[in-house]
């Protein structure tokens, strides 16, 4: 029984007050064309201007549309992560403009360089299913950067690659080329690339995303139909209101995609946030974050079809079908690649931590407690042993035991193990011919592709 | 009602963000007879100072800096016209055009800034979302603007900011404006590359900074800015 974090009733009334937004308040949308296309598609705007009205039929019809499992497909072997509600998924943080030089510790701009390095090291890190682009590879030109972002990745994980900065229609075209290219010569199962669209809060779809998303869509490629509102800026200041606009936002993007494109394959995604009190900025620190990210998965969940939220306990406990994992620091804009390594402990700690609470004979424990009597110590009861091990004991992360001695503390341990890795960590190269065809795919809008 | 109280009421109507009352006031302060200068500068500026101080100091949020701002604007309207009609000094604000690139419909960011720099005492021109190069150009040109202020929160629209900068070159305006840019994936190194004047990474950021270019450029500024 996944951990429900709002009550029955409460859910609901989040779920109502979200319908009644769509109907009554409607979505905004600026592209004149994409808005000649809902017309046609019968859609009415309210009081004729450029924001149509989304009536609860017509969204609960087109959730119904959608499919109740996504297969994220990957290179691979047994790589592929599916989504039908059994498994929680755990992918990279992502979106980062920024990187800490592996060498210099130095902050500078991410490149092409990192977004290799960082598939690379996700790939040998077991707790990361999917690579979300982590940064983007601001060394390339603009026009040929997202298709050279994702050949890169792909090179670089056999985990399924899902690319973020996916903004035009032309971007779209050529990753599903690239999609067609890699299931023709039958390397993957199942779309190897899907992508995350964002509405924008409140209430406005992105012009040129979701052009992008309707490609995908049509190709059958997975669109994350995501909303991230942040409380007090772009969204109501109170938990249950930003989380209510959210899954408005969510929704509404899911019923334009079924719309357009019966059937495709859509994920549930409420990233809902809040906002530093002086500036105005998201901060993930907020005391609400883990309740609300826990309280979105089951909002999604609610919808039947597969649901993707913001990490931690309470979310891994709801069991979204996938979840953000971590990689990045300052507000999910810089790449940390000792952070990855951090991460992946604590994603295999969290795992763990949610199936904790089994409550039987032996996690009770009284005959143990019988033994060992008042005053005793429980150190060497074979009870102990057998269950302190379920959680291995922590190398990258420090409790207080050794702040920074010896070995330099943790950061430096972890840096170290990632420096490792990316030393010895080898990936399957794709086969020459392939390789070569995606490359004349993603070179058609750069003068070059980098190899690396 | 006396000059001290007078005073009192507009910082608590500043204070509290009501712009309904701050506008009152500032009818009934010209009224009563008082010096509308003196009513803009020892009333509402220092108001509004205060207020400043309060929100770096963490004591006032964002929604109470944003709506004291909003409350100095509505009084400052009530205010500026009769300083004008005595004939007294006038002050022509330092302009700051101010939008989102192209492709990009984010717009509370830019808008804080806005906030913020009206709050300083700027002539903000918010030019909106999706604002295209020429926009920016006409707009500069139009209004005599000192700053341009660029905001993307994509890294797929950043580039943009660097062909309004281009553009700004290219007709010749690049030399009597000062370009900020902002945005979450914006960075200072992006700015330098761009050959941009500053980054900021928030609204306070960004009003520090526009009053720091605006200091160190006396030429530019047709005057100073008002302290906030």
């Amino acid at each position: 029984m996944p951990f429900e974090a709002l009550k029955g009733e409460d859910r609901a009334r989040i779920h109502d007050g979200a319908l009644r937004v769509l109907e009554e308040v409607g979505l905004q949308v600026t592209n004149r064309t994409m808005l000649e296309r809902l017309r046609d598609l019968g859609f009415k705007t309210v009081d004729g201007g450029d924001r149509i009205r989304l009536p609860r039929a017509t969204v609960e019809a087109a959730l119904k549309k959608a499919p109740r499992s996504v297969r994220l497909g990957a290179r691979g072997p047994g790589r592929a992560a599916v989504l039908d509600g059994t498994r929680v998924h755990t992918a990279t943080d992502g979106c980062g403009s920024k990187a800490i030089d592996l060498e210099s510790g130095q902050k500078r701009p991410s490149a092409l360089a990192d977004v290799a390095a960082s598939a690379r090291l996700a790939d040998a890190l077991d707790q990361f299913d999917i690579y979300w682009m982590m940064i983007s590879a601001q060394d390339v030109p603009r026009s040929a950067r997202v298709p050279v972002e994702y050949l890169t990745a792909l090179r670089n994980t056999g985990k399924h690659v899902q690319m973020i900065d996916m903004a035009k229609r032309e971007e779209a075209e050529l990753l599903v080329r690239m999609a067609r290219a890699l299931m023709d010569a039958g390397v993957v199962e199942g779309p190897p690339v899907s992508a995350l669209i964002s509405v924008v809060s409140p209430l406005r779809l992105d012009p040129d995303g979701t052009e992008a998303a309707l490609v995908f869509a049509e190709a059958g490629l997975p669109i994350v139909a995501c909303s991230m509102p942040i409380a007090s800026v772009t969204s109501p200041a109170t938990a249950a209101g930003n989380l209510l606009l959210a899954h408005a936002e969510s929704m509404a993007f899911i019923t334009i995609l079924q719309s357009f494109s019966p059937g495709a394959p859509v994920i549930y995604c409420s990233f809902a946030s809040y906002a530093d009190a002086r500036t105005g900025t998201t901060n993930y620190g907020d005391p609400r974050s883990a309740w609300t990210a826990a309280a979105a998965a089951q909002l999604g969940r609610s919808l039947e079809v597969p649901t993707f939220s913001s990490g931690g306990l309470l979310a891994m406990m709801t069991r979204p079908d996938i979840m953000s994992g971590g990689g990045l620091l300052e507000t999910s804009t810089v790449l940390s690649y000792e952070q990855m390594v951090i991460e992946n402990e604590n994603l295999r700690d969290c795992r763990l931590a949610a199936s904790a609470a089994e409550v039987n004979p032996e996690s009770l424990a009284v005959e143990i407690i019988r033994d060992v009597g008042p005053g005793g110590h429980y150190l060497t009861q074979k009870h102990t042993v057998r269950h302190m091990k379920e959680f291995a004991m922590s190398k990258f992360v420090d409790s207080g035991s050794d702040p920074a001695g010896e070995t330099g503390g943790a950061r430096a341990r972890a840096l170290k193990e990632a420096r490792r890795l990316l030393e010895s960590h080898k990936v399957a190269p794709l086969p020459a011919e392939l390789d070569a065809a995606l490359e004349r795919i993603a070179g058609e809008t750069a003068p070059s592709v980098p190899r690396r | 009602m006396d000059e001290k109280t007078m005073y009192e009421k507009i910082q608590v109507s500043v204070a509290e963000g009501d712009a309904e009352r701050a506008g009152d006031l500032a009818r009934e302060a010209i009224q009563s007879g008082l010096d509308p200068l003196q009513v803009l500068d020892n009333g509402y500026t220092r108001a509004l100072r205060t207020v400043g101080a309060r929100w770096e100091a963490g004591e006032l949020y964002l929604p109470e800096m944003i709506l004291a701002a909003e409350a100095m604007k509505v009084a400052l309207g009530v205010l500026q016209p009769e300083i004008l009609r005595r004939g007294g000094p006038t002050r022509t604000p330092i302009c700051c055009v101010l939008g989102t690139v192209r492709g990009d419909i984010h717009d509370i960011g830019k808008s804080i800034v806005g906030a913020m720099l009206e709050a300083a005492g700027f002539e903000v021109v918010d030019l909106g979302t999706d604002v295209d190069t020429a926009r920016f150009i006409s707009a500069v040109r139009e209004k005599k603007a000192s700053f341009v202020g660029m905001s993307a929160l994509l890294t797929t629209t950043m580039p943009e900011m660097k062909i309004v900068i281009d553009e700004l070159k290219e007709s010749g305006l690049r030399p009597a404006v000062r370009v900020v840019i902002g945005g979450a994936p914006v960075t200072r190194e992006y700015a330098d590359e761009i050959g941009a004047d500053g980054f900021a990474k928030d609204g306070l950021e960004a009003m520090r900074l526009f009053q720091s270019l605006a200091a160190a450029s006396p030429a530019k500024a047709a005057a100073p800015a008002r302290e906030a």
